[in-house]
């Protein structure tokens, strides 16, 4: 059912906008005012403040120049960016583990051997998890964060395959469906089976289109390493540092698996866990 | 208030209400004499210019992809969304599975078309990716930074600049190592709340508590800070991030926008 509410959207987002607009002037004046400190790590608000009134293209005569309402631009969209669809991937990692207690015990076991059960687990153990590389492959082509992509538009008429497209038409790129495609990923293509890719090269970079969880080309997600840094990362430790239970005599078959539509595309309802020790007491202390 | 379900009972209504047309006719009078007189005289006329006009547009121009019928105004707004059972990606597959990998919607006045293959894709962001380059504006994200940002900006010299800046000066590799302690940092005190979570046998809201963890890590790597006595800045990141991701009537039906509507699944 499709119901068209009154809830003052334009009057929500002109508020809302107002808001963010002033807190984000405040922080800018305050990286340009107080002095750093020694050793200050530079975040995207100093180094885009070093680049301001610069071109954006060195070589290129009229090029854009950053300015302040450029730095504002990409610092919100850092922001959204970097936290929404990165937890999203992360919420649903770990609520597939849980519903397929083989896969989970798959991973630990990669990490127990790669890590070993003394230490927590460091970056530069990530590269040596491939089975982990495999669960966040096939986490993304069940969950595209964003299952519709960003829309694109067409800037001219074009034929496409004998259809007429015509200018300003708006593209919209069901990447979800085609990471569930029977055609395309067998008939076990609702199944949570990382292992379809053990002899695979199918990777999620833009080059293989039936994975674009990150869209394509040259509008595609210019974060994915910085993403996949922080998702890799974040699910390694809970699993390697947590055995994780669902409560209220749930089963793990039974875990609601729900998405709901927004911005990106979260789970309907939040992932309700009981979290028990895996390593030495000892070792997390320190 | 427009309550509206999916294509099969919108087929019926089109049927039923096709055959109550045929009944009124069924039933002679002098006003409907007049009227059936004055259908078969126009219906010759009106095939005519109606044949000669697809035919002379279709000499210029291939069809558009095949698509479900359209209601008027709405176009194939209603069938995007169909309650809980269906959001607009489960719409659209099930939709594409009738219709095929590249298919004709009609969004309010928004003509839209629906990729749902790999190859269909292909040809969009890659064979054909300079002519599908931009992206459309929305409501919400004209008041927000919508036209200054990566994600959204017009495709040209503007968005190629903002985009080269975030890929060499922001998102680099060596830039994410340089953030490595940052999020090493944030992790371990995650495990660490967590571990008294886990000694008190408590259940966890772990979306709550992985998405509270990733907002301090986004804003201390990008505003330097993850809380300020100033402003609520949590609020207003959520409250941005809803407004943006709410499905606002007036991107499609433009004469809506003085209702203020907004889409509710």
């Amino acid at each position: 059912m499709l119901l068209f509410v009154p809830q003052g959207l334009t009057k929500r987002s002109k508020r809302i906008s107002k808001a963010l607009d002033e807190m984000l002037e405040e922080m800018i004046e305050e990286h340009e005012v107080v002095p750093k400190a020694e050793g200050h790590l530079n975040d995207f608000i100093d180094t885009l403040l070093s680049l301001k009134d610069q071109p954006m293209h060195p070589h290129v005569e009229d090029a854009p120049v950053i300015d302040r309402r450029s730095i504002k631009g990409i610092v919100f969209d850092m922001v959204i960016g970097a936290s929404e669809t990165s937890s999203n991937v992360i919420e649903w990692a770990i609520s597939e583990l849980v519903r397929h207690p083989r896969v989970m015990e798959s991973v630990q076991e990669e990490l127990k051997h790669a890590v070993g059960m003394k230490k927590m687990v460091e970056e530069i153990d990530l590269g040596k998890l491939s089975y982990l590389d495999m669960v966040v492959k096939e986490t993304l082509r069940l969950h595209p964060v964003v299952p519709l992509l960003a829309p694109h538009e067409s800037m001219e008429d074009a034929v496409i395959e004998g259809y007429y497209i015509k200018k300003k038409s708006r593209i919209i790129i069901n990447a979800w469906a085609i990471g569930r495609d029977p055609k395309v990923w067998s008939e076990n293509a609702q199944v949570f089976y990382p292992e379809r890719f053990v002899d695979s090269n199918v990777d999620f970079k833009g080059q293989d289109f039936e994975l674009i969880p990150f869209g394509s080309g040259r509008r595609s997600c210019p974060g994915i390493v910085m993403g996949l840094s922080i998702v890799k990362l974040v699910i390694a430790q809970l699993v390697h540092c947590f055995n994780w239970e669902l409560p209220y005599g749930v089963a793990h078959h039974e875990l609601d698996m729900n998405e709901k539509s927004g911005l990106s595309m979260p789970r309907e309802t939040p992932l309700l866990l009981i979290p028990t020790c895996r390593l030495l007491h000892e070792t997390l202390v320190n | 208030m427009l309550c509206l379900t999916d294509i099969n009972t919108g087929h019926n209504q089109f049927l039923s209400h096709h055959q109550s047309f045929i009944h009124i006719n069924n039933k002679p009078n002098s006003n409907n004499m007049f009227h059936l007189t004055l259908l078969i005289l126009l219906a010759p006329l009106v095939s005519l210019i109606y044949i000669l006009h697809t035919t002379a547009s279709r000499r210029r121009q291939p069809p558009s992809p095949p698509g479900p019928p359209r209601l008027p105004i709405i176009g194939n707004l209603h069938m995007m969304v169909g309650g809980r059972e269906a959001l607009p990606h489960r719409s659209l597959q099930s939709l594409s599975q009738r219709y095929g990998p590249i298919m004709s919607l009609q969004l309010g006045n928004v003509p839209t078309v629906v990729v749902s293959s790999p190859e269909a894709a292909e040809l969009f962001l890659k064979t054909h990716d300079a002519v599908f380059a931009n992206r459309p504006k929305f409501e919400a994200a004209q008041y927000t930074y919508g036209p200054e940002s990566v994600a959204f900006a017009e495709y040209g010299a503007y968005w190629r600049g903002v985009r080269k800046v975030c890929t060499t000066h922001l998102l680099s590799a060596s830039k994410v190592e340089r953030f490595g302690p940052l999020r090493k940092k944030e992790v371990e005190a995650m495990v660490e709340r967590l571990r008294e979570a886990a000694a008190a046998r408590e259940v966890v809201d772990l979306s709550e508590r992985v998405g509270e963890v990733l907002r301090d890590m986004a804003c201390k790597m990008v505003l330097g800070r993850n809380q300020d006595e100033r402003f609520d800045l949590k609020g207003i990141l959520l409250e941005t991030m809803s407004v943006s991701g709410a499905f606002n009537v007036a991107d499609y039906v433009p004469w809506f926008r003085p209702f203020d509507l907004q889409v509710c699944i």
